[in-house]
């Protein structure tokens, strides 16, 4: 069970990432182009999302097991996301925040702009978690099958009698 | 030694990676709760409303005080201020009783954006267009040929004040409803007996527009006495 919600939540981590990308790039695009101003002046925005890719990337390529095969990491990341898209909707589709109605552009800038810092502050906290947990990976020793103890009993020619119906049987290892 | 740092750093990424979880789900149920929040209504019959009722006779009154030929008038002053006095009146009528605020009286559940509507329908078609434009502005334009007599100068130093508070009267609401987007927590027991965002917005609004009605209703009960005088 473990293993197949991994493998769900490792998947869906990589399409939010992506859609979260999306809409940042998309909003931050309009909100510059509205104040006239270079998407390069707004790079400190996306690099969490640089950096989170390129190790994302790692991850993959060098197989690190502490990260793949760690659920809970993968369900923060989807959470993380989710987060991003949730409010990047809110931005761009929720009417019912007034001042949306005020910018030409129909997305409601200020919402976004109050959630940037968060944003900021949790991606750049799975980027250190990633990093540390990669860090931490230990290889498993291989396992060595343990020898049985030999038995004292030996075993004798005396035919077993009535009393007791125990045999008694030389062990060989 | 290696392995030491190698379990702290284990313990390090799993705690932030706890820490990343508990924010992410903080943030996403704050904004799950805005989300319902803004969307909170408030069902009430407009039409039953004090304020909506005296709007409609306030509009009323206005009409039958209009309701007058100039041909009839032989008063002190001049009649083609009279003329364009009554014009302007007719004018403000067809703004207070817009069919905007009629499909907003239509509806038995308000919210936010319904409120956000009626405020700049009264700030745009009542205030602006209304009371400003045609009423203040045309007493403001005869001032000098009128204001030696004695009822238009009391009319019109009242007009000065009465537009002055119609004016501001609901500019804090209109800022205070775009600040929606910022979070803010309310429970049902607040909402009952402290602050109701629609509905106590949606009252200030009813009354600033029937004091507006009101305000009208003096210009046009003087115009009145003026023209029926002997």
């Amino acid at each position: 069970m473990t293993k197949v919600l991994n493998q769900i939540f490792s998947f869906l981590k990589y399409i939010l990432f992506l859609g979260a990308f999306g809409a940042c790039l998309y909003i931050m695009l309009n909100m510059n182009q509205r104040l006239s101003k270079s998407i390069f002046e707004s790079l400190q925005v996306f690099l969490p999302y640089i950096i989170l890719l390129f190790l994302f990337l790692f991850n993959l390529l060098f197989h690190h097991e502490n990260i793949n095969k760690n659920l809970f990491f993968h369900l923060s990341c989807c959470l993380v996301f989710s987060l991003i898209l949730f409010v990047s909707y809110r931005s761009i589709g929720d009417d019912f925040l007034i001042v949306k109605a005020s910018f030409a552009s129909g997305i409601n800038y200020n919402y976004y702009a109050d959630m940037i810092a968060p944003f900021q502050v949790m991606l750049y906290g799975l980027c250190l978690a990633d990093i540390c947990l990669v860090l931490a990976y230990q290889k498993p020793i291989a396992k060595r099958v343990e020898e049985k103890p030999v038995s004292n009993i030996k075993k004798t020619d005396k035919k077993p009698t009535n009393s007791s119906n125990f045999s008694q049987k030389k062990k060989k290892h | 030694m290696k392995k030491f740092w190698k379990e702290y750093a284990n313990l390090i990424g799993k705690t932030v990676v706890g820490l990343v979880f508990a924010y992410a789900s903080f943030y996403l149920f704050l904004n799950c709760y805005h989300y319902q929040e803004v969307r909170e209504t408030y069902t009430y019959d407009m039409k039953e409303d004090v304020n909506y009722r005296q709007i409609q006779e306030n509009i009323a009154a206005i009409k039958n005080n209009i309701d007058f030929s100039i041909q009839d008038y032989e008063g002190p002053i001049d009649s083609y201020f009279i003329s364009g006095l009554q014009s302007r009146l007719n004018m403000c009528i067809q703004e207070l009783e817009n069919d905007q605020l009629k499909e907003i009286a239509e509806k038995k559940e308000f919210t936010l954006k319904d409120v956000n509507s009626l405020n700049n329908l009264y700030r745009s078609h009542v205030v602006n267009n209304c009371v400003v434009l045609q009423v203040t502005d045309y007493l403001s334009l005869s001032k000098e040929k009128l204001y030696s007599y004695g009822s238009y100068k009391e009319l019109y130093d009242a007009s000065l004040l009465e537009t002055k508070f119609i004016t501001q009267n609901t500019s804090y609401l209109s800022s205070q409803l775009q600040n929606n987007s910022s979070y803010y927590f309310n429970t049902t027991a607040s909402r009952n007996g402290v602050y109701h965002p629609v509905k106590d917005n949606l009252s200030i609004v009813l009354g600033a527009y029937e004091k507006a009605t009101e305000y009208v209703v003096q210009i046009s009960n003087w115009l009145q006495k003026e023209v029926a005088r002997p």
